[in-house]
């Protein structure tokens, strides 16, 4: 009874902060629609904050406290709503997922940046060292305080929103804007509002769970995952469910501590899967009139069908490039060019998933993960007829977590696949071996399963009869590879399979009004996804040589997801350019030190771009190069130069990274050329040409603004992204 | 990446794992009173001192860096006039034990400076593996340098088998991986086999607290090859007496059961308690007796706490702490030449560099090296510096640890105790009984035990 007792003294401080994050992240959802997951971010940035005020530079603990409750959190979190989310409001959901996404691990590059994790940052303790005693069992102040602030929060948010009219227009701006403005609501203003207290009361969970889970960013941010299934108990909306769902979780966390035998091999840390669990249940839980998220503007994304000629010649001119590249490449750097290769390969298992589908997955590196152990465990020998044991498996466990997310799209989709991670990441990928089984049918033997034991070692690729005794081979092995993925992406896109996909992406309700089986359908898509996922997580392991559970964890599967969709989800272009910027940063940061701290914000602050260009980076680069076209002298002098840079290389005058990067040097600056040569020609295309806009170039913000004006109409507050 | 930085947290305790093994030793001579290096050989000589730093000497160890007129280009990576070594570390993910960069370069200035190694110079070459790029920094060093010196990466492990495949010698700062620890072509200067732990700590324990060890508990954080560890040491505390009461595994990052732990702690009255893990999360626990009101009469740690972090945060809190190290504590540099010499060269040759144990272990490669390269001038070859290397006998870093015998095997029993009082780590005699007179660390080869897995 005592035990049960101070179980649950605990469980009911540790609630309280999971109660605080979780009413913050309902009220910004509530408000604005945007579910946040930076949210846990910001309380990090907060603990951090309150750190540097208080044991840097020397504040009192109630002026540090201010500083950073009513004037640091609220302002990062108005900062954030004028800059990012205000832009987001009419955008799919997809982009909103991903932005917020990018957010958070843009302030989790900031925090890493301001705060190194390898200098010492003691959490700060409030009422330090005093001990209050609750039937019989000693807390601390700090810790009790919790529960105090948690009660007082939650009541005077609740009469924020019923009792005052600033609380009436935060509710009423969700469910429809425009009738709220009509009403003499000033949108903007809740919204500014709901996001200063969201941020504040992050800040705040994050100050007082710090002392808990150790000043360290990533468990600061991931403590939030609690957060989002109590919030998700109250459905994103109502505050007394969530506070229902935060005991819940502190509680049943609580009683895991105590009642799990601690020296237990398989269950001592379970209790980290239990926020998932709950999440998962939840989600499973919620009926499904619910789960239709706003759908905002209907899709702007331009998947384009490739035709197979086009196909083959890219996979083809994949394949040549790494032969050059392992010709010319040393044998250090032809691995990590080839790790490079199966990030990308993961990334690619997002084309047909998001790109295609429009399912957002914040899983794929648990599904590579999967492919890891399955090549390290049966392909010791390196042998690629293992990685269809992978895919096999990989495309198994892909059906399995499509099968509770099935009703699920969009932000719960999300969610539910992140629950997933997290599940594997705290508790299933660190499992030592266990039995399963014996299986039914003639009994026979348990099947031992064994996970990643540590470190699990991962050989390379080798193909039978190829000497790949240098690594250059290894890179050529996976170009192949990749290059046949590719195909198998663009064999789906042009397939009927293909075009269901699109018009579920498009619209779910229309596509089950015509007879397709969406069920059937997100099934197979989720198992081809988690399939490729798993190969280019075997490979890319192999190229590791040896693989750790944590290097597929959730924070691993956020920036493949962010990079892609910046790339454009749509093409293998997308997942090559996710595969580059994880894989290439950190080389060009070994030539180039000082780009290591734009190296933590690059891929958040290219996802938080995101809301104006959703077809990805990649069109725009392949825009940019059509101009080559109208201007012959820059398109001579680009061949010529990479045809130099070529023969150089072969005649080992240039070699390595200087090559690499003159060549990235030609092939941006001829374009610029080019540009400049065209603009000079036609100085202007201004109103005259105004009838060709969509004809002979594409039809653009700028040229809309154009024609708008020509027509004297006012342009619209806010430009639609084209 | 940003994100791969939920990593550090685990994988710093790979180090551990490497730490806890490195206090092993068997039956080496501990009959010497060389491990107290105040009165080294170059002091009694009179006159110049050849141990001094700015005559090539370190601690107690003479000419290890001076010009010469060695020459030939004896292998790969060796010229007339220069030596190209590498030195492998995991700095570039977010620092990761960069001070054993900082030293390599310290070092490699200062050795420079004097002469270099018989008049050739050393051409040092940052090899930063970054947590996940081992292989390809051990494949460019194998197209390139004579060895690879002073370093270590927290992933080691050679599956593809690329160094000893290119036969690239190999003096380490520190190995983790059971391949890597057994490795060929290699000289440990501070060995870290396999099969035998350390365990001068319970000994200690056993003497000043008779009555915890009926009352013993350990905690792990759930990260798989540290309870490989764990197992070892319940072996080994088992064999030595102890009853192991209470066995937990704690969440290496975003741990929120401290005062959980404490109270279990307290209700079953642990009174020795060994914590493995990182200083953040020891400190969490201090914390969390302080609300339960309880405290073991002793918590027992690995070397890896003697630490800024775990300082700053626990200094004044903690109880009676048992930290197991055999590195000549920095607080008594002016006890030991080669102490104070390390603090010397980091503050002349590298004064931002990062001043840590591991730093001194990384020097204590570099030292070995300097040492074997000399010996072998004008045949410098992989198989005469691996030779020269593992022949040097009592091997201490020219003052700055314990003997040793370097290579893959032949640890030495040495170790000594530091406590953590209000201003900060002490040297705890009492707990060490230095066995050695009026030195600081406890040789008996009792202090050694075998452990099979």
């Amino acid at each position: 009874m005592d035990e049960f007792l101070g179980l649950t003294v605990l469980g009911l401080c540790t609630a309280s902060v999971y109660g605080l994050a979780a009413s913050g992240l309902v009220l910004t959802y509530t408000t604005t629609g945007i579910f946040n997951f930076a949210h846990g971010a910001i309380g990090m940035l907060g603990a951090f904050a309150f750190w540097e005020l208080h044991t840097q530079r020397g504040w009192p603990i109630p002026l540090a406290l201010v500083a950073v409750l009513l004037v640091l959190a609220p302002g990062l979190g108005v900062l954030i709503e004028r800059l990012i989310m205000r832009h987001l409001t009419d955008a799919p959901e997809t982009v909103r997922v991903v932005v917020t996404i990018s957010l958070l691990v843009a302030l989790l590059g900031l925090g890493l940046w301001w705060w190194p994790s390898d200098e010492a940052h003691p959490p700060v303790q409030l009422f330090r060292g005093e001990v209050l005693d609750v039937l019989g069992v000693g807390v601390s102040w700090h810790r009790a305080s919790a529960v105090v602030v948690a009660i007082v929060v939650v009541v005077a948010l609740r009469g924020l929103l019923f009792r005052t009219r600033v609380g009436l227009d935060m509710r009423a701006s969700v469910d429809s804007r425009p009738l709220a403005m009509l009403h003499g609501a000033r949108p903007d203003r809740s919204a500014a509002l709901a996001w200063a207290i969201g941020s504040s009361l992050a800040a705040l969970a994050g100050i007082l769970i710090a002392p808990v889970a150790t000043m360290n960013h990533i468990a600061l941010t991931i403590v939030i995952v609690s957060a989002y299934a109590a919030a998700m108990f109250g459905r994103l909306r109502s505050l007394p469910l969530t506070i229902v769902g935060a005991l819940v979780l502190g509680l049943l966390e609580s009683y895991a501590i105590g009642y799990i035998d601690s020296g237990q091999q398989y269950f001592a840390t379970f209790r980290f899967a239990i926020a998932p669990i709950v999440l998962s249940i939840v989600l499973l839980a919620l009926p499904s009139a619910l789960l239709r998220t706003r759908s905002g503007l209907a899709s702007k994304e331009d998947i384009p069908r490739p035709s197979w000629g086009g196909a083959l010649a890219t996979a083809g001119a994949i394949v040549v490039a790494s032969l050059v590249l392992a010709s010319i490449l040393s044998n250090g750097d032809a691995i990590r060019a080839a790790k490079v290769l199966g990030l990308a390969m993961v990334a690619l298992s997002l084309v047909p998933l998001t790109g295609f589908g429009g399912q957002v997955s914040l899983c794929q590196m648990s599904f590579a993960g999967i492919g890891a152990i399955v090549m390290g465990h049966h392909g010791a020998d390196g042998n690629p007829a293992t990685l269809l044991l992978v895919a096999v498996v990989c495309a198994v466990a892909g059906a399995l977590v499509a099968l509770p997310s099935l009703r699920l799209s969009g932000l719960y989709l999300a969610l539910s696949t992140a629950a997933f991670a997290v599940f594997l990441d705290r508790w299933g990928f660190g499992l030592p071996p266990f039995d399963l089984g014996p299986f039914g049918w003639g009994g026979g033997d348990p099947v031992r399963v064994r996970l990643f034991d540590n470190v699990l070692p991962v050989r390379a690729i080798d193909v039978p009869g190829l000497d790949d005794s240098g690594r250059p081979a290894q890179l050529v092995v996976l170009a192949v590879l990749f290059a046949l993925l590719y195909l198998v992406v663009v064999a789906v896109r042009r397939s009927g399979f293909g075009e269901r996909l699109l018009a579920m992406k498009d619209s779910p309700a229309a596509c089950a009004t015509v007879g397709i089986n969406v069920t059937a359908l997100k099934l197979a898509v989720f198992s081809l996804s988690a399939a490729i996922a798993g190969v280019g997580g075997a490979v890319y392991a192999g190229t590791l040589g040896s693989v750790t559970p944590d290097r597929f964890s959730l924070f691993e599967s956020l920036p493949l997801l962010l990079l892609g969709v910046v790339g454009g989800i749509g093409t293998a272009g997308g997942a090559l350019f996710a595969g580059i910027i994880l894989g290439g940063l950190p080389i060009a940061i070994a030539v180039w030190p000082f780009l290591e701290n734009l190296n933590r914000l690059l891929p958040g602050t290219m996802g938080i771009a995101l809301g104006r260009n959703p077809n990805g980076a990649v069109r725009d680069i392949a825009e940019r190069y059509a101009v080559l076209r109208s201007a012959p002298v820059a398109l001579v002098g680009i061949v010529a130069s990479v045809t130099i840079a070529a023969i150089l290389a072969v005649t080992g005058s240039l070699t390595g990274w200087g090559l690499t990067f003159g060549l990235v040097i030609a092939l941006v600056v001829w374009p610029q050329v080019a540009e400049q040569l065209v603009a000079r020609r036609a100085p202007r295309q201004g109103t005259a040409s105004l009838e060709w806009a969509g004809i002979d170039r594409p039809l653009g913000a700028d040229e809309l603004r154009d024609i708008d004006a020509a027509l004297g109409l006012e342009a619209p507050r806010e430009q639609v992204p084209v | 990446m940003t994100n791969t930085r939920a990593r550090s947290a685990l994988l710093a305790l790979l180090l551990i794992t490497a730490a806890c093994g490195r206090d092993d030793g068997e039956t080496a001579p501990e009959t010497d009173d060389e491990t107290t290096t105040t009165a080294a050989d170059g002091g009694d000589d009179g006159g110049e001192d050849a141990t001094a730093l700015d005559a090539g000497g370190f601690g107690d160890l003479e000419a290890v860096c001076q010009d010469g007129d060695a020459s030939g280009a004896t292998a790969q990576g060796v010229t007339d006039t220069e030596i190209s070594v590498a030195t492998i570390s995991d700095k570039g993910f977010d620092g990761l034990n960069k001070e054993i960069y900082d030293t390599a370069l310290a070092f490699t200035e200062w050795c420079n400076e004097q002469g270099g190694i018989l008049g050739r110079e050393i051409v040092l070459t940052d090899a930063d593996a970054a947590l996940s790029n081992y292989e390809p920094v051990v494949q460019d060093a194998c197209e390139r340098d004579f060895a690879l010196v002073g370093g270590g990466a927290v992933i080691d492990d050679d599956v593809n088998n690329v160094r000893v495949g290119c036969e690239l010698p190999s003096i380490p700062g520190y190995v983790v991986s059971e391949t890597a620890r057994v490795a060929d072509l290699q000289v440990q200067p501070v060995p870290n086999p396999l099969d035998r732990i350390g365990a001068g700590r319970y000994q200690a324990a056993k003497a000043l607290f008779p009555d915890g060890i009926g009352k013993f508990g350990i905690m792990t954080s759930d990260f798989a090859s540290v309870l490989f560890v764990r197992d070892q040491l319940v072996n080994t505390a088992e064999d030595l007496g102890f009853t192991v009461d209470y066995t937990l595994n704690y969440a290496p990052a975003g741990e929120t059961g401290w005062d959980n732990f404490a109270r279990d702690i307290k209700d079953q009255g642990i009174k020795i308690l060994e914590f493995i893990g990182q200083p953040a999360n020891m400190a969490a626990l201090d914390q969390a007796f302080e609300n339960a009101g309880y405290r073991p009469d002793l918590v027992l740690l690995s070397s890896n706490f003697y630490d800024e972090t775990y300082k700053a945060a626990s200094a004044g809190v903690a109880g009676r702490t048992f930290i197991q190290s055999l590195y000549h504590p920095l607080e008594l540099a002016d006890d030991s030449k080669g102490t104070q010499d390390y603090l010397d060269l980091m503050a002349q040759y590298n004064p931002g560099g990062k001043v840590a144990q591991l730093g001194q272990q990384t020097l204590s490669a570099f030292l070995l090296f300097a040492q074997a390269a000399t010996e072998c001038g004008s045949d410098l070859t992989s198989a005469c510096l691996l030779d020269a290397a593992a022949s040097q006998e009592e091997w201490t870093g020219g003052g700055m640890h314990a003997p040793q015998s370097p290579g893959n095997t032949e640890p030495s029993p040495c170790f000594l105790v530091l406590g953590l009082g209000a201003d900060g780590f002490e040297y705890d005699e009492e707990a060490t009984r230095p066995t050695d007179g009026d030195g600081l660390y406890n040789c008996d080869p009792e202090n050694v035990s075998d452990v099979s897995d």
